[in-house]
């Protein structure tokens, strides 16, 4: 009895397990032939982007899409160091677009170009609840406050332009630009050091105030790969219409 | 028909295993054994050390502290009750930690439902603090603890209580006298394996309670760090002492996992 009974379980798992991959392959011929015949010809390219660019590059890379309907783009957001890191631990990758230019020295790339440049300013929760007026208030010991970690650029440079004294105030190093602004956003901490790119990003639900210094980091973009895809990306984002997209989102030009 | 049977089964058995060894030896053979004491004799790693150290036996202790009241009434009460409680133990245990420390900023962050209302009283912020990385391990451990307790509580024979009470012994003597000791064993190693989680911790904690060296920064966070910046070497020396202390902890419960 207990027997049979295990039997007409296995069978029935099988008969499961077997309408499963039948379904499997359904999707996936749906999935790359329903909509469109050439969809073996179609080439696909993996775009490495610092955090800072998250919302910037979907619009990038969805006009370079427009523009080049064979090509599909494939992005990933992560702080410029671990981009690096993942990078050298043989994660493969066309193009990488970093906040900082030490990151494009870190890995084997070729014809590094700048392609824009990004300040620091300081976002805080709407109603502000400590008061923030500029980048003094921040050391106040009882100020809550996140800053990027030390070895993104954002960190690097809050450390250039805050100086020591404005590292020591950090209560928390987070592992790229958009967790400093998400804490910001859901009002954990009174304040948080971010791009100002990042402020257009958050819109009202953060609230900007600006860093009187000079400092900021240059974008640079560089090849990975040979594929003349990576190339033509490239080309695109020091084009006009990124270059516009960039300028619209906050980034200054190179 | 016996014999094929086992025979097939060596290839998917061959792969399971390479799967759960083959990291192991990658790490160990990438491990700067020569700077081994230098790397962590480094400030950043002692730092970090310190904190996870600190902050993981502290959650022990509030998971037995608290998970032991939790562990008898689930081995007392009623099966439908129980079942219930079950599932609220359970729930941290198989949440995936990036969740549970969402969780807790919702709840006990500043703005958190508990939170806001323990700030504004008692002016506590528990987001970005030690305590904060105690909360997150102690929400992530206290279920090992819980659930291996609490199943050593009820194989305890009752029966030897029942004889304490009617040779005279009050309530409380016949548990700590006749209950725990029977209980201890399991006691123990959920005590250890909530420990070893609480160490291992990383989702939450990150989350939860941020990453500054020095006041939230623990070995595993400080471990992703030193990888993020491109800092290997460091990262796989703090991967080796989270390895040994993993072993250490293995052995310790050798007893029920490695003899039965």
């Amino acid at each position: 009895m207990s027997e049979a009974c295990v039997g007409w379980r296995v069978r029935v798992a099988l008969r499961a397990t077997a309408a499963l991959a039948a379904c499997g392959a359904v999707l996936v011929a749906a999935g790359s032939c329903g909509d469109d015949p050439d969809a073996a010809e179609r080439r696909s390219l993996t775009v490495f982007a610092a955090s800072s660019l998250t919302d910037v590059f979907g619009d990038i890379a969805a006009a370079f899409e427009a523009a080049h309907p064979d090509v599909d783009v494939t992005l990933q957001f992560a702080g410029s160091s671990r981009l690096a890191t993942q990078i050298n631990a043989g994660a493969s990758a066309d193009v990488i677009a970093a906040a900082d230019e030490r990151t494009a020295t870190q890995v084997d790339a070729r014809q590094v170009t700048v392609f824009a440049r990004n300040r620091l300013a300081i976002a805080v929760p709407p109603d502000n609840p400590a008061g923030v007026t500029g980048l003094d208030s921040l050391t106040d010991r009882d100020l809550v406050l996140a800053l990027c970690a030390p070895d993104v650029p954002c960190g690097a440079l809050a450390e250039q332009v805050g100086g020591p004294e404005l590292v020591a105030a950090a209560d928390t190093r987070e592992p790229n630009v958009r967790g400093v602004l998400t804490k910001v956003l859901l009002g954990e901490v009174d304040a948080g050091v971010v791009y100002i790119t990042d402020l257009t990003a958050a819109g009202d639900a953060v609230t900007g105030i600006d860093i009187d210094h000079p400092a900021s980091t240059a974008y640079p973009v560089a090849l990975l790969s040979e594929s003349p895809e990576a190339a033509d990306f490239v080309a695109f984002v020091l084009s006009p219409p990124a270059q516009e997209l960039l300028a619209g989102a906050g980034f200054e030009a190179p | 028909m016996r014999q094929r049977a086992v025979g097939g089964l060596w290839l998917p058995a061959g792969v399971g295993l390479a799967l759960l060894v083959v990291p192991i030896i990658g790490l160990l053979q990438r491990a700067p054994w020569s700077d081994l004491p230098s790397l962590l004799g480094s400030a950043r790693l002692r730092d970090a050390l310190v904190i996870s150290a600190v902050t993981s036996a502290v959650a022990a202790g509030a998971s037995v502290l608290l998970g032991l009241p939790l562990a008898l009434a689930l081995s007392r009460c009623g099966a439908s009750l129980r079942r219930l409680l079950r599932v609220a133990v359970l729930l941290p245990m198989v949440l995936p930690p990036v969740v549970a420390g969402t969780a807790l900023l919702f709840a006990l962050g500043r703005r958190g439902l508990l939170g806001q209302w323990l700030d504004a009283t008692f002016g506590w912020s528990l987001p970005f603090s030690t305590a904060g990385v105690v909360v997150a391990a102690t929400f992530v451990a206290m279920p090992f603890f819980v659930i291996t307790a609490e199943a050593g509580l009820r194989s305890a024979d009752a029966g030897l209580v029942e004889a304490a009470r009617t040779l005279g012994a009050r309530r409380s003597v016949a548990f700590r006298r006749v209950m725990l000791p029977q209980a201890a064993p399991s006691l123990a190693a959920g005590a250890a394996l909530a420990w070893a989680r609480a160490l291992g911790e990383f989702g939450a904690t990150i989350t939860f309670a941020g990453n500054l060296r020095g006041r939230t920064q623990t070995l595993p966070l400080a471990t992703f760090e030193a990888l993020e910046a491109g800092r290997p070497a460091e990262a796989v020396a703090l991967s080796v002492v989270l390895l040994a202390v993993s072993i250490v902890v293995l052995v310790a419960l050798r007893d029920r996992w490695l003899t039965r």
